[in-house]
């Protein structure tokens, strides 16, 4: 076992892998929205297993958040679309 | 206690989900309905919609104030339509109720149904301040905030309802 160096040189890759990170849909809680509807909606849009989907939801509620999808700028605009038109707090941001 | 309470105002069947509310609570929903659509035709194309009830159907997508605006400018105008459209099919189905009330909602109407129902329940919700769990803060005793907090919980019985049929 070695110990690692405190800071790996890489500059070279650092705008390249900032390019590569993906961006991620994140449904957060809120105090109206029924826990069944939310896990709902994720099985339906997302075609998530009634256990992912409730899995998911119980992060909402418990932890205040949680990543339902991810992907390109453009899909998690489009997936932050279709969960406002079914009236969850969404928003997306870059992982 | 009414009668309703007892009853399944859902159920499934070879054709659909068959609705059969009560003739008060359908009355009801085509009103709010008819309200819902008529406040959603006041919401901008691009401009934000605020933080009051109808902002809360309208939230923005980014953390960033810039990105959201421009995320706004592409997809409100959709947004809007698609739930005006959603209330207005609420209030179509409910039209010309035969005497026994029964009506047979397709997949896409169900899909409409659930998304008025919630975006009533969201705006109510929000004007009522309704915390977690969905305890509710009656701010004051007048009249209006007590049939505010009535509508919402048959908001959420019906909405509850029909979720449950649709998980199965």
């Amino acid at each position: 076992m070695t110990i690692a160096p405190e800071r790996v040189e890489r500059p070279e890759q650092d705008e390249a892998v900032d390019l590569e990170r993906p961006w991620v849909t994140i449904v957060w809680n809120d105090p109206i929205n029924l826990m069944t509807y939310v896990t709902y909606v994720l099985q339906k849009l997302f075609g998530y297993s009634k256990e992912k989907a409730t899995k998911l939801m119980l992060d909402v509620h418990q932890k205040g958040k949680a990543v339902v999808s991810s992907g390109s700028r453009e899909q998690m605009e489009l997936d932050v679309s279709r969960l406002h038109a079914y009236g969850l707090w969404a928003t997306l941001q870059q992982d | 206690m009414p009668r309703w309470i007892f009853a399944q105002p859902f159920r499934r069947t070879a054709a659909g989900v068959e609705a059969r509310l009560g003739a008060g609570e359908a009355q009801l929903l085509v009103q709010l309905c008819r309200d819902l659509a008529d406040r959603l035709g006041e919401v901008d194309d691009r401009a934000p919609v605020g933080a009051g009830p109808l902002g809360r159907l309208f939230p923005d997508g980014y953390g960033d104030a810039e990105r959201s605006a421009e995320l706004r400018s592409l997809i409100q105008d959709d947004l809007r339509d698609a739930k005006i459209a959603a209330a207005r099919t609420v209030v179509e189905t409910l039209s010309d109720l035969p005497p026994s009330r029964r009506v047979t909602l397709t997949d896409d109407e169900v899909e409409q149904w659930l998304t008025a129902l919630n975006d009533l329940r969201l705006f109510i919700g929000t004007q009522l301040g309704v915390t977690d769990d969905g305890e509710v803060v009656v701010a004051d005793e007048d009249g209006v905030s007590a049939t505010a907090h009535d509508v919402f919980q048959v908001l959420s019985w019906l909405q509850s309802a029909l979720v449950d049929v649709l998980l199965g």
